[in-house]
């Protein structure tokens, strides 16, 4: 056998292979991180501005882990403290709980993060970010059953390192709630997904066309991730978490958000039983 | 007019086939020709023999997808006509997909006659096995013989993560047909 022959088979295999291929809408499995690929250079640009951002906002308040004026009495660092009331997880992890800061339930007196922005959020020196993407690309290719929350070891490792009384930025995947061929046939203005697949790969178009397509593509499935994402926020509100996002050139293509938690939260976050959320730690320079 | 209707006017011998084919898949033809061959002169020979190969396979054959049946058709066509072990051997994509394949083959390999076919068979199954990114983006380098970077650009991903993803769905390729059988080192 040769190259040739390898490649006359390749000619030979199946043609839905070929037909999906064809398709533009790759990232039904594709990692939501990995696909944000950002230039070092411009990764780096950014981290500066925010570590900057940071130093000043820090120097000024001088306040660790505290929103700037209006919510000063919901610092992050009095919200780890709070008394646990619940105790069980329906997590699949292992992860070691600390005893005296067991994190907060449905009913306790969770902090109030409504008044925090993203950008808040970023120019906080004090927030944990995973910083592994610095050095290449990181990809979540895990999911969970339906009723469950799974925390990615990376970020069971972040929390070990760092403690209980910190505040992590955790990346939610909900891929593992999203039925693909609903997510195909809802309808935004009119329209689906497939249909839209559908009427594409009627034939060769040219790149004017294939531009317009992910346009529109994107707008289905940014709307769908919208009303979505929209439907959690109870389960998160309930553990006192506000949900964050943030468009980008992909982002529309994968099914998640940011929340930002301390160890206790993280642990303790229990969903519904038709959501399922893998939690990992978040990269600081892919939010731009 | 939708590959359903097409396939009629086959059927009924209708030449309006022929018509329809070339309007709505003459591009189709031209970017996958053109990813294998540079001549224009030899880019066309291989299109109208494709429109030729269709007007005499079909019936009694009736293809499920008619855009894919053109395009196997038509990659036969431009691989035969591709001196690919010529003196005047090109380093264009078409060719350096084709010396990317050799990592799927052991360093000495058997002269068996093997039934492209069968080997098709093999390989979707191993295609069915792995990752839809992984797939996509074999299929397009391979069977399309995309060019790395187009592959990038068409799923909005670096050229270093393509490359990446080929070289070890082709690690693997290489370890599933031996565990197959098909070779041994």
């Amino acid at each position: 056998m040769n190259n040739r022959t390898l490649y006359l088979a390749i000619n030979e295999i199946d043609e839905n292979l070929i037909l999906e291929a064809d398709s533009l809408d790759f990232e039904k499995n594709y990692s939501p991180v990995l696909k944000k690929s950002v230039s070092l250079a411009a990764s780096a640009a950014v981290f500066l501005v925010l570590l900057t951002c940071s130093a000043i906002y820090f120097t000024k308040t001088n306040k660790p882990l505290t929103a700037p004026t209006t919510v000063s009495d919901t610092s992050l660092q009095q919200s780890s403290k709070a008394e646990p009331t619940k105790t069980t997880s329906v997590t699949t992890t292992d992860f070691a709980k600390s005893p005296d800061t067991d994190g907060l339930a449905p009913d306790s007196d969770a902090p109030d993060y409504s008044l925090y922005t993203l950008t808040m959020w970023l120019n906080n020196p004090d927030v944990v970010w995973d910083n592994h993407s610095l050095k290449g690309e990181f990809s979540i290719d895990e999911s969970t059953p339906l009723g469950t929350v799974k925390i990615t070891d990376r970020l069971k490792s972040i929390i070990k390192n760092n403690g209980d009384i910190s505040v992590y930025a955790v990346l939610v995947d909900f891929s593992s709630c999203v039925d693909e061929e609903e997510a195909e046939n809802w309808k935004y203005n009119g329209v689906s997904v497939k249909e839209l697949q559908e009427y594409f790969e009627r034939g060769y178009k040219t790149d004017k066309d294939i531009t317009e397509y992910k346009k529109k593509l994107r707008e289905i499935k940014d709307a769908y991730n919208n009303m979505r994402i929209k439907a959690f926020e109870d389960t998160f509100n309930k553990f006192g978490l506000k949900i964050y996002t943030f468009q980008n050139d992909t982002s529309s293509f994968s099914h998640y958000f940011y929340v930002f938690a301390t160890s206790g939260q993280i642990q303790n976050l229990e969903c519904k039983t038709d959501e399922a959320f893998v939690l990992s730690p978040a990269a600081q320079f892919k939010i731009k | 007019m939708d590959d359903k209707k097409i396939i009629e006017l086959f059927f009924r011998r209708d030449e309006a086939a022929l018509d329809n084919v070339k309007e709505k898949y003459r591009k189709l033809c031209y970017k996958v020709s053109s990813n294998i061959l540079k001549s224009e002169e030899d880019i066309e020979e291989c299109i109208n023999d494709t429109y030729l190969a269709l007007w005499n396979s079909i019936p009694p054959e009736k293809p499920k997808h008619l855009s894919s049946y053109i395009c196997r058709i038509l990659k036969n066509l431009c691989l035969n006509k591709a001196k690919y072990n010529s003196a005047e051997k090109r380093r264009d994509s078409f060719t350096l997909s084709l010396d990317e394949l050799s990592e799927c083959l052991p360093d000495c390999g058997t002269e068996e006659e093997i039934s492209t076919a069968e080997l098709g068979d093999a390989i979707s199954r191993f295609l069915q096995s792995q990752s839809r990114t992984s797939r996509m983006v074999f299929i397009r380098r391979y069977w399309y013989s995309d060019s790395v970077r187009d592959i990038a650009l068409r799923y909005s991903i670096k050229e270093t993560t393509v490359r990446s993803l080929l070289h070890r769905t082709r690690k693997k390729l290489k370890d599933f047909l031996m565990k197959e059988g098909y070779y041994s080192e």
